[in-house]
């Protein structure tokens, strides 16, 4: 496998960029392709064969559904081990959620209530992945809009016994504990605080939500993915990277999607709290 | 049935008929009906996107609107059928030939049926292709040899032109195409540039495709696909014609293990 620090932050690959990326190389750390989006062949798959000779690429997974709880769909499997294979990615991840049962499916990521049943689920089926693919997955942390009664853990618990048990990584979206915890009426900071400090956190994502109201009058945060990152979401960023250390970081952004450029900065913001960051640890040291 | 897959039933349930049988599992502090239909506003959105990537002419027929009210339709009939979302409306054709509202568009189900192919094709996975050497070779080392179709290969049956009103929807103003009711079988599939084509296919070239299909022998398909062809030399240029063009692959897709 290929070595990379990822000292650069990076961005999500997202189809309008795609020829510009290739035309000359960008000031980035890395790209984050959605892996279903590259499944099967044609020229969406070796556009990112090139991209993935060009840059670090990581594939993100939204629909294998690790979440569900009768059996995962091994054609889906195939697939993302194809591409792991083609693409060298330097991390392969999806998602705490769970999008599809009973041979139906969604296009969103939906909560999954933590129960031991659900965690007994879960771990198997990372440590199955984990095993079919032949490498270690990170998982990610979802943003939440409802809760679940009768629960045996809370969410960093059963993060945590997840990778206790399967040996996974951790990919921390910032955005998601944000919005989650806007939602749920739980501190973001104490989120970050429950999570251990051991080397299980191998990325952060960082993206913007927007505030909605719902039709009952509520407030809702919903993690859109349009915006630039908020303040207090940098603010929670430089928490985790004094909390977990420098960690690989990529800026998400999917819906409105803006320049390049636009992304290429947003990621030299993260750079710029890493750099911050990094020089707090070196002032405490001296 | 267990906690887990009562929850999920139930929650996979709500999202497509937009009841709220989940809401018992619910700790109802940080939860509402209303917090619960942002999933389902999420899948009719995601999934009215998925459809119109895959349906461009069809959405440019009917117009926004009505294309907006038919993928309400459809979805509720038709759920996403696996986490690969690309695989999401493939019975659309199907939907059409009985959807009410579209039935002054009949030829709407033929258009439906080239461009799921055409979409299928341009995305379905690589095969390394077999040319005229490597048939030749092939049948001289195994006379039973398997003559397989590139994994993307579709092959269509149409009632109406419907192709030459898609092909004139690829123009940025189409001029109207007089519709004509005819029976065509089309075969779409991609070539070495990744570029989709699309070629009508005779009888006895779509019964060699069926029998490549089948996993019969190659010789045995020649045989059944010649049977009853007047024309032999123009049987004969089309096989070729689609040899030239990469229609055929070296081996079947293989399955996971």
């Amino acid at each position: 496998m290929q070595q990379h620090t990822l000292e650069r932050s990076g961005i999500g690959l997202r189809s309008p960029h795609v020829r510009e990326l290739l035309d000359s190389k960008a000031n980035i750390g890395f790209l984050e392709a959605h892996s279903e989006n590259y499944f099967g062949g044609g020229q969406p798959r070796k556009l990112l064969k090139q991209i993935s000779e060009m840059y670090p690429v990581t594939l993100h997974g939204v629909g294998l559904s690790l979440g569900r709880a009768d059996g995962l769909d091994e054609e889906h499997i195939r697939q993302i081990k194809s591409l792991v294979e083609d693409m060298n990615p330097v991390f392969v991840s999806d998602h705490l959620t769970w999008s599809g049962y009973s041979h139906i499916h969604v296009p969103d990521l939906l909560p999954i209530p933590f129960i031991n049943e659900a965690l007994d689920v879960f771990a198997a089926h990372v440590l199955e992945f984990q095993d079919k693919i032949g490498r270690q997955i990170i998982v990610e942390n979802p943003s939440n809009y409802l809760a679940f009664a009768n629960l045996d853990y809370t969410e960093t618990e059963f993060l945590n016994a997840l990778v206790d048990r399967t040996g996974c990584g951790l990919l921390l979206d910032i955005n998601n504990i944000a919005v989650s915890a806007h939602n749920l009426g739980y501190y973001a900071l104490s989120y970050i605080k429950d999570i251990k400090d051991d080397g299980r956190v191998k990325q952060f994502h960082l993206a913007g939500y927007q505030v909605n109201e719902l039709e009952d009058g509520g407030k809702i945060y919903l993690d859109t993915h349009g915006k630039p990152v908020y303040p207090e979401v940098w603010e929670l960023y430089a928490y985790a990277l004094r909390r977990f250390g420098d960690v690989p970081t990529l800026i998400e952004w999917d819906a409105d999607i803006p320049a390049l450029d636009v992304l290429i900065a947003e990621a030299a913001k993260a750079d710029d709290v890493r750099t911050r960051v990094k020089g707090e640890r070196h002032d405490r040291a001296a | 049935m267990t906690a887990l897959r009562d929850i999920q039933a139930a929650f996979m349930h709500d999202i497509y008929t937009g009841e709220q049988t989940s809401a018992i599992f619910l700790d109802a502090s940080a939860s509402s009906p209303a917090r619960l239909s942002i999933y389902s506003n999420n899948t009719a959105l995601g999934l009215a996107d998925v459809l119109a990537n895959a349906y461009p002419v069809v959405k440019r027929i009917v117009g926004e609107e009505f294309f907006k009210t038919l993928a309400r339709h459809f979805l509720k009939a038709h759920p996403q059928p696996a986490g690969n979302r690309h695989m999401f409306g493939g019975d659309l054709a199907t939907f059409l030939k009985g959807f009410v509202p579209a039935s002054a568009l009949p030829y709407l189900s033929d258009i439906a049926a080239l461009e799921w192919a055409y979409f299928q094709s341009s995305i379905a996975d690589d095969a390394e292709n077999i040319d005229f050497n490597g048939l030749t070779a092939a049948m001289s080392a195994d006379p039973a040899f398997v003559l397989a179709l590139h994994p993307s290969v579709h092959v269509i049956e149409q009632s109406y032109n419907a192709l030459d009103i898609w092909q004139e929807h690829q123009k940025a103003e189409p001029s109207t195409i007089q519709l004509t009711q005819e029976e065509r079988t089309l075969v779409v599939w991609r070539t070495t540039d990744d570029s989709v084509l699309i070629r009508k296919a005779s009888p006895a070239f779509a019964s060699l495709l069926d029998c490549c299909q089948k996993d019969i022998s190659f010789a045995e398909a020649m045989t059944i696909a010649g049977e009853g062809v007047h024309d032999m030399n123009a049987f004969q240029q089309e096989f070729a014609e689609a040899v030239i063009l990469r229609i055929f692959a070296r081996t079947k897709k293989e399955t996971y293990s």
